[in-house]
């Protein structure tokens, strides 16, 4: 999982995170018996930094900073193959996306960064016209990640199919939508 | 449709069919319009978080999917969905609100008035309970179809996906009772990579490839989706995967209404054929000849 702490520097284990991210995540962490089916199951386990059933052993010992600091949350696309096999009916998607939240609010260094602005830049299109403008995501995050000319191939590409629209479509009612969003901001998510 | 529940279906169309999907919407409509069941359109509809909201906040991908089953509710209509993950996130957010209190107070905070009730179907479900043998005017003879759930049509953790997560069998049904030719392949459940496709492509083009290995080893001449962004995956990274996997051919990647419309007498030029990346010409032959 880990290369192993010296004697000299012993493991920051916190024994009440676990419980944290059982309420977050609405799922029984404590149940994993470490069958390790999820990773065998999971698309996208060679590209993680942290095995889906090594991530669950790892939230039961309470090794907050490891699993904070883990690329693999970010790389879950909940496909949900974890979820529908695990024979203890964890959907270990939810944990994954309760820990990939946490990280996201403790004030640390973002993991996996790129991925992140993908997904901001996607809800930001929701939050201006209550639905997802493709074009202006792509475009938002290209130019945020310096990549606009790399990216602009496949939007041409697109746009020559039809398949781009340019003009947003939005909703009517669309303070309607804001309001779920300041709802979640008053609570302090993100 | 309206024997099929006791409440009329308000088609939600998701963002991605206005956009990258419109192939997809445009041969929804048709296929609808062609058996004749009339669905009015989920007025003033929002997305519904897509694997966005759940990214960053779990009450927020409860949340925008709700607005929109208070707009059913307000209907008296049931939700009727195309895109996989429209359909994902809302039976999702209709489970997680119906057994959660947090959630449905929040929601009700948020100015939601959602009561529940309200059911979330997808149009594969639909037309497995319409007579469709009966009304096929141009049976998808002689096409060899790779039926492709990818990942969120059939495995909903709780409430349950469309079919079997393992062994589903719906669309090959469909597809089937419109004349063509099934394939029994590996790929059928496997992940397209989502969004990684825009955020790690070297990862999303490798899942990608996987799928279309075990395709055209089932000798398909096409592979059929319901989901907006497996078909936009398996269609725009292919180029790149067959240059690396040295396929002989490239596969188009149909949408599965694209298949029903022409199998109830759909002119062609009516299923945004043009919006895709790989041609669909071969595929056109294949059921020409
Ligand atoms: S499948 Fe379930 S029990 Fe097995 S390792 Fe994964 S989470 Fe733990
Ligand atoms: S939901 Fe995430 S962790 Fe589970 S199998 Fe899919 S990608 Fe892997």
């Amino acid at each position: 999982m880990q290369p192993r702490e010296s004697a000299a520097q012993p493991v920051q284990r916190d024994h009440s995170w676990p419980l944290a991210i059982e309420a977050a995540s609405g799922e029984r962490v404590g149940l994993c018996f470490g069958c390790g089916i999820c990773t065998g199951s999971c698309p996208l386990a060679s590209a993680m930094d942290l095995l889906p059933s090594r991530l669950m052993k790892a939230v039961q010992l309470g090794l907050r900073e490891r699993v904070l600091g883990a690329t693999a949350p970010y790389l879950c696309v909940a496909c949900e193959t974890c979820a529908v096999r695990c024979p203890n009916g964890i959907d270990v998607a939810r944990v994954m996306d309760a820990v990939r939240q946490a990280s996201l609010t403790t004030g640390r260094p973002v993991p996996r960064v790129d991925i992140q602005r993908f997904h901001r830049w996607f809800l930001r299109t929701v939050w201006m016209f209550g639905r997802a403008h493709e074009g202006l995501l792509s475009a938002g995050y290209s130019l945020q990640q310096g990549r606009l000319l790399q990216d602009l191939s496949t939007g041409l590409a697109l746009m020559r199919h039809g398949r781009l629209a340019l003009w947003p479509h939005t909703v009517r009612r669309q303070r309607e939508v804001r309001r779920l969003f300041r709802a979640i901001a008053q609570r302090g998510g993100r | 449709m309206q024997a099929v529940g006791q409440k009329p279906l308000a088609l939600y169309p998701g963002c991605s069919l206005l956009s990258t999907g419109a192939a997809y919407l445009a041969s929804v409509r048709e296929t609808l319009h062609l058996l004749g069941l009339a669905v009015k359109d989920l007025t003033d509809w929002n997305c519904c978080g897509a694997s966005s909201a759940h990214f960053v906040d779990p009450e927020l991908a409860v949340l925008l999917p709700a607005r929109n089953l208070a707009i059913a509710e307000a209907m008296g209509a049931d939700v009727l969905t195309a895109c996989a993950a429209c359909h994902h996130r809302m039976v999702q957010a209709e489970h997680d609100l119906s057994t959660s209190d947090t959630m449905a107070r929040a929601a009700m905070e948020a100015g939601v008035a959602y009561r529940g009730g309200v059911r979330v179907r997808h149009l594969l479900s639909v037309l497995d309970e319409t007579d469709l043998p009966g009304r096929i005017r141009r049976p998808l003879k002689g096409l060899r179809v790779a039926c492709y759930y990818g990942c969120l049509l059939v495995r909903i953790p709780r409430s349950g996906g469309i079919d079997d997560p393992e062994n589903p069998g719906i669309m090959e049904r469909v597809l089937g009772a419109c004349g063509a030719e099934v394939a029994d392949w590996q790929g059928r459940t496997w992940c397209c990579g989502a969004s990684l496709a825009a955020t790690a492509p070297e990862v999303a083009g490798d899942l990608v490839q996987r799928v279309l290995v075990q395709a055209h080893r089932a000798g398909a001449d096409c592979i059929a989706t319901a989901c907006p962004l497996c078909q936009l995956n398996l269609d725009l990274l292919q180029g790149a995967a067959a240059t690396r996997a040295g396929f002989e051919r490239l596969l188009p990647v149909v949408f599965f209404t694209q298949l029903t419309a022409l199998a109830l007498g759909a002119s062609p030029r009516r299923l945004g054929f043009e919006q895709h990346l790989v041609e669909v010409r071969p595929m056109m032959a294949a059921l020409a000849g």
